[in-house]
């Protein structure tokens, strides 16, 4: 089937059309699984959480009003899923706090080189690994916002959680990265 | 070994990371299943307000408004009389039928919890399945 514009899926849908949420299906999956995996760290479970994300949006989606996009609406379902997996997941981000009171900024991929400031590989690889190491609170915050680029107003709004909790968990994460880093010593570093 | 990174090397070698971390691959595609699992759900119905509905719901209220126009508007010697004659029923009632409050109370406990029946039927079997 030629592109179709997702609005028109959606409406289709509504309306029990099951060819249109087949291609929602397809054209999100990978996405919502992601941030499955993200936060789950198993792939079985996060391929199962993906699945149920959308038979739950499937039976939930004449209540779906249009007021946030459709991505956001499925992490949402997706975000209550994991919370049902990991009990002690939505105390964690409540216990944030909003202590940060620095504003951060509203950054954006700074993508015209990817591979800008990187050292080395390993230098990638030690990082991609204590990203994957954090706990599972700011993986998904991270998740929310740099894999699938949500503002800090889309995470609160999605999560339930003040303004100030979203930045801080953030802030707090970007910490244990730094923190992560310092300890890091490239075997081509010489003594001064 | 020093770490010669600076906070601000620092800084965007976390911002790069984070925001270059890849993303996975799916490791097969989920509509099949998902399609699948749909096929056995009703599909969703737009909630609508049906004619039923609407006369059902105007029947009350015009009910309701009846008896509160009613209490409202009688003398207060018929609402005295009415007051007078629920007593003495009641009292009645105790002296002569002194099984029937009871009865009542309970049964309608028993009808209201009886309504729920079918619905706990319906999820043991979808939890069954």
């Amino acid at each position: 089937m030629p592109d179709v514009p997702e609005q028109l899926l959606i409406q289709r849908a509504q309306k029990g059309d099951q060819e249109a949420f087949a291609m929602l299906v397809t054209d999100h999956q990978r996405y919502v699984y992601n941030l499955a995996l993200r936060v789950l760290k198993n792939e079985e479970e996060a391929l199962d959480l993906a699945q149920e994300t959308f038979v739950r949006a499937w039976t939930a989606l004449p209540n779906f009003r249009g007021q946030s996009q459709f991505r956001t609406w499925l992490y949402r379902i997706a975000t209550n899923l994991c919370y049902n997996r990991l009990p002690n997941l939505r105390r964690s981000l409540n216990d944030l706090g909003d202590d940060v009171i620095a504003e951060l900024p509203e950054t954006g991929p700074a993508l015209d080189n990817p591979a800008r400031g990187f050292e080395s590989r390993e230098l990638r690889s030690y990082l991609y690994k204590a990203i994957d190491e954090l706990d599972e609170n700011y993986r998904l915050l991270i998740s929310l916002r740099y894999q699938n680029e949500l503002s800090y107003d889309e995470i609160a709004g999605m999560l339930n959680l003040p303004l100030g909790t979203v930045k801080t968990g953030l802030f707090r994460a970007k910490e244990q990265l730094r923190r992560a880093l310092e300890t890091y010593q490239e075997p081509s570093w010489t003594i001064p | 070994m020093d770490n010669p990174l600076t906070p601000e090397k620092q800084n965007m070698l976390i911002e790069d990371a984070l925001y270059t971390h890849p993303i996975a691959a799916m490791p097969r595609d989920l509509t099949a299943d998902v399609m699948a699992h749909i096929q056995a759900v009703p599909a969703p119905r737009p909630f609508r307000l049906t004619w039923s509905d609407f006369a059902l719901s105007v029947v009350i209220s015009m009910c309701i408004g009846a008896i509160w126009f009613s209490l409202n508007n009688l003398p207060p010697i018929v609402v005295a009389q009415i007051r007078k004659e629920s007593i003495l029923l009641y009292q009645y009632l105790l002296v002569n039928a002194r099984w029937l409050v009871p009865l009542l109370s309970f049964g309608l406990a028993g009808f209201l919890s009886a309504l729920t029946i079918p619905y706990l039927k319906q999820e043991l079997t979808k939890n069954s399945r």
